[in-house]
C-alpha cells in the first residue's frame, strides 16, 4: 500500500519536474542575429569585409556603415585603426578592392598577435588552448574569401566522370524496362474484375 | 515408354550451380530467405519504389559523406577553407562534394513524393499508422540533415542558418535548450553539429530505416486503391505476387539510374561555398527546404519558423489519426484528398512566395 503510494508520488514529482522545465522555464526574447550590433570595432570591419566580399555592388552603402561604426567604437582590442581609416578613404573613393585590402589588414593581428605583439587572450578548455572567436556560436573568421562557385571547367576526369554517369542511367533505364512487371495495373484489374465477376 | 521419376533431395542439392550453394549456405546461416516474401505486382512499379529510391538516396549520402569526413575540418577557423580545400585540392573532392549535395537534395524530394504517394493510396491506414509515424521521424531527420549539413560548409548562409536555429531555440524555452551555444559554452556549435551530422542524425535515421522495413515486412505492402478491396487492408489475394527481392532488384535499376542523375548533376551543377561567415549581417538566402519557414518568419518574426515547421510535421504526423474512414478508393475519400490538396497548395505558395517577396532583415542587423 505504501509502495503504490510512494510510487505514485514519485511519478506526480517527476511529471511535475518536466513540465515545470518546459513551461516555467521562461522562453529568452529572440533574434535573428543576435542582440543588437556589436560594440567591438573588429566585429564591424568584418561585417564591413563580409559586405564587400559578396556582391559589392549592392552593399557599399551597408559596408560604409559598418566601416563607420568599427571606426567609432569604443571597444578596439586587435584592429589596426590606422587601415581602418585608410580602408575608408579608398572606400569613398570608390577603390573597394583597396579598400578590402586595408580593411583585411586592419583585422590581420587576430590571426596570430595583437598590433602590439602581445598574444591575443585565449581560453582554456579541457587543457586545450580555444581561440575565443571560435568557440560556442562565434564564425571564427579571420580572413574573408570570396564565394566560391562550383568550377564548371571539365577536364578529362570529368568527361570520364560524365560519361560513366551517363551510361548509368541508360543501363538503369534498359534494367528497369527488362525488370518491369509483366502486367500493368489495368491488365490486373481486369484480371482481378474478371475472376471476380 | 519413358516414366519420370521424382529427383531426390540429394540430387537437388547436386544439381546446384557452385553460386546457388553459395547463397543457400549462407541463408542457412544468416536466413536471406526471408527477404523472399510476396509483393503484389502492383508495388513493382517506380510510384512505388519511391521509398527505396529514398533508400538508395541515403546509402549515396553515407558513402561520400565517410569519403567527406576524411577531409573536413570541423573547426570554424578552418571549416570554410576545408571545404574550398576538398573542392579545389582533393582529386575527385568536387565530384564527391556534388554527389552528396545532390544526393541530399534528391533524398528529402523522394522522402516527399513517397510521402505523397503513400497519402494518395492511403497507404498509411490500419495496420500501417505507426509506420507512417516512423516514415513522418524519417523525414524530420532528413530535414535535420540538411539543415546541419548546410551549417558544416560554414559560410554566410550557413552561419544564417545557425543564427535563426539558435534564436529559434531561445524561444522554446527549457525544450530549446540543448541548441543553446551556452549548453557547452566552450565548445564550437560547429563540432556539436558535425556529431550531430555524421552520427546522431543518420544513426536514428538508420534506426527507423530499419523498423520501417521490417513493419513493411509484417504488413505488407499496402492494397492498390483501384484494384478490388477485399477490406482486410491487404492485397487481392489473387492479385500475382512477386518475390520481395525481384521488388529489390528493379528498385536497383531505377537506383543505378539515379545515381547516373546524381553524377552529371554533381558535374553540371556542382554546389559551391560562400565567403567565411561573419556575424551581424543577414545577406542570404536559405536553402529551398526551409523557404516556407522564412516565408513565415518575414511575417510574423522568428516565432513564424517554429509554428511553421511544428505545423507541416505535426500535420504530417497526424494524418492517419484525423483521417478515420476506411475506403482507400480516392473517389470515396474526397475530403481527405481536398485537405491534402489545400495543404500542399499552401506549402508551395509559401515556398515560391519567398522568391517573389522582398527578404527582410530581423532585429540585430
Amino acid at each position: 500500500m505504501h509502495t503504490t503510494r510512494y510510487r505514485t508520488l514519485l511519478r506526480q514529482s517527476v511529471a511535475a519536474l518536466v513540465i515545470g522545465w518546459f513551461v516555467f522555464l521562461p522562453a529568452t526574447p529572440a533574434f535573428a542575429h543576435g542582440e543588437g550590433e556589436s560594440k567591438e570595432s573588429r566585429v564591424l570591419a568584418l561585417d564591413a569585409l563580409a559586405y564587400l566580399a559578396n556582391r559589392p555592388a549592392h552593399y557599399v552603402d551597408s559596408a560604409m556603415e559598418k566601416l563607420n561604426d568599427a571606426i567609432a567604437a569604443k571597444d578596439t582590442t586587435g584592429v589596426n585603426m590606422d587601415k581602418l581609416t585608410e580602408a575608408m578613404h579608398e572606400m569613398s573613393a570608390g577603390q573597394m578592392m583597396q579598400a578590402r585590402t586595408a580593411l583585411q589588414d586592419a583585422i590581420q593581428p587576430l590571426s596570430g598577435q595583437t598590433f602590439s605583439g602581445q598574444m591575443f587572450s585565449n581560453h582554456m578548455a579541457n587543457g586545450q588552448m580555444i581561440s575565443g572567436h571560435s568557440m560556442g556560436e562565434e564564425p571564427g573568421t579571420t580572413l574573408m574569401l570570396d564565394p566560391l562557385k562550383g568550377s564548371t571547367n571539365w577536364g578529362d576526369s570529368s568527361w570520364l566522370l560524365a560519361g560513366a554517369s551517363a551510361l548509368a542511367v541508360l543501363a538503369g533505364l534498359l534494367l528497369a524496362r527488362r525488370w518491369r512487371p509483366p502486367e500493368s495495373l489495368l491488365e490486373i484489374r481486369s484480371h482481378l474484375t474478371g475472376l471476380e465477376a | 515408354m519413358m516414366t519420370t521419376t521424382p529427383l531426390t533431395e540429394t540430387a537437388v542439392a547436386e544439381h546446384r550451380s557452385p553460386f546457388r550453394r553459395v547463397v543457400d549456405v549462407v541463408d542457412e546461416r544468416m536466413g536471406i530467405s526471408a527477404l523472399r516474401y510476396p509483393v503484389p505486382e502492383h508495388a513493382n512499379t517506380l510510384g512505388w519504389s519511391l521509398g527505396g529510391l529514398t533508400a538508395v538516396s541515403l546509402a549515396v549520402v553515407i558513402l561520400t559523406g565517410i569519403i567527406l569526413v576524411q577531409f573536413y575540418i570541423p573547426d570554424p577557423t578552418q571549416a570554410n577553407q576545408s571545404v574550398r580545400q576538398i573542392t579545389t585540392g582533393v582529386f575527385g573532392g568536387a565530384f564527391v562534394r556534388g554527389i552528396h549535395y545532390w544526393a541530399a537534395q534528391t533524398m528529402y524530394v523522394l522522402a516527399g513524393l513517397h510521402m505523397l504517394r503513400v497519402f494518395l493510396t492511403a497507404s498509411y491506414k490500419k495496420p500501417r499508422e505507426g509506420n507512417w509515424l516512423i516514415g513522418v521521424g524519417m523525414f524530420v531527420l532528413t530535414f535535420l540533415a540538411i539543415f546541419t549539413g548546410t551549417v558544416l560548409k560554414w559560410d554566410q548562409e550557413a552561419f544564417e542558418a545557425l543564427g535563426h536555429n539558435i534564436e529559434a531555440g531561445k524561444l522554446m524555452g527549457g525544450l530549446g535548450s540543448f541548441f543553446s551555444p551556452t549548453f557547452a559554452a566552450h565548445t564550437p556549435i560547429l563540432v556539436r553539429l558535425y556529431a550531430a551530422h555524421v552520427v546522431l542524425i543518420p544513426g536514428a535515421i538508420l534506426l527507423a530505416l530499419f523498423i520501417h522495413i521490417l513493419l513493411i515486412k509484417r504488413h505488407r505492402i499496402s492494397p492498390h486503391p483501384l484494384l478490388p478491396d477485399i477490406g482486410t487492408g491487404q492485397a487481392p489475394v489473387d492479385e500475382p505476387t512477386e518475390s520481395f527481392t525481384r521488388h529489390l532488384r528493379r528498385i536497383s535499376a531505377f537506383g543505378l539510374t539515379l545515381v547516373g542523375v546524381l553524377g552529371l548533376l554533381a558535374l553540371i551543377r556542382p554546389p559551391g561555398i560562400g565567403s567565411p561567415p561573419v556575424s551581424g549581417i543577414e545577406i542570404t538566402r536559405p536553402m529551398w527546404q526551409f523557404w516556407p519557414m522564412f516565408t513565415l518568419e518575414n511575417w510574423f518574426g522568428l516565432s513564424g519558423i517554429l509554428w511553421g515547421g511544428g505545423a507541416l510535421f505535426g500535420l504530417l504526423a497526424i494524418v492517419p489519426f484525423i483521417d478515420r474512414n476506411p475506403a482507400r478508393h480516392p473517389g470515396r475519400r474526397k475530403v481527405a484528398l481536398v485537405i491534402g490538396s489545400v495543404a500542399l497548395v499552401t506549402y508551395v505558395t509559401l515556398t515560391l512566395l519567398m522568391l517573389v517577396l522582398p527578404a527582410k532583415t530581423h532585429l540585430g542587423m
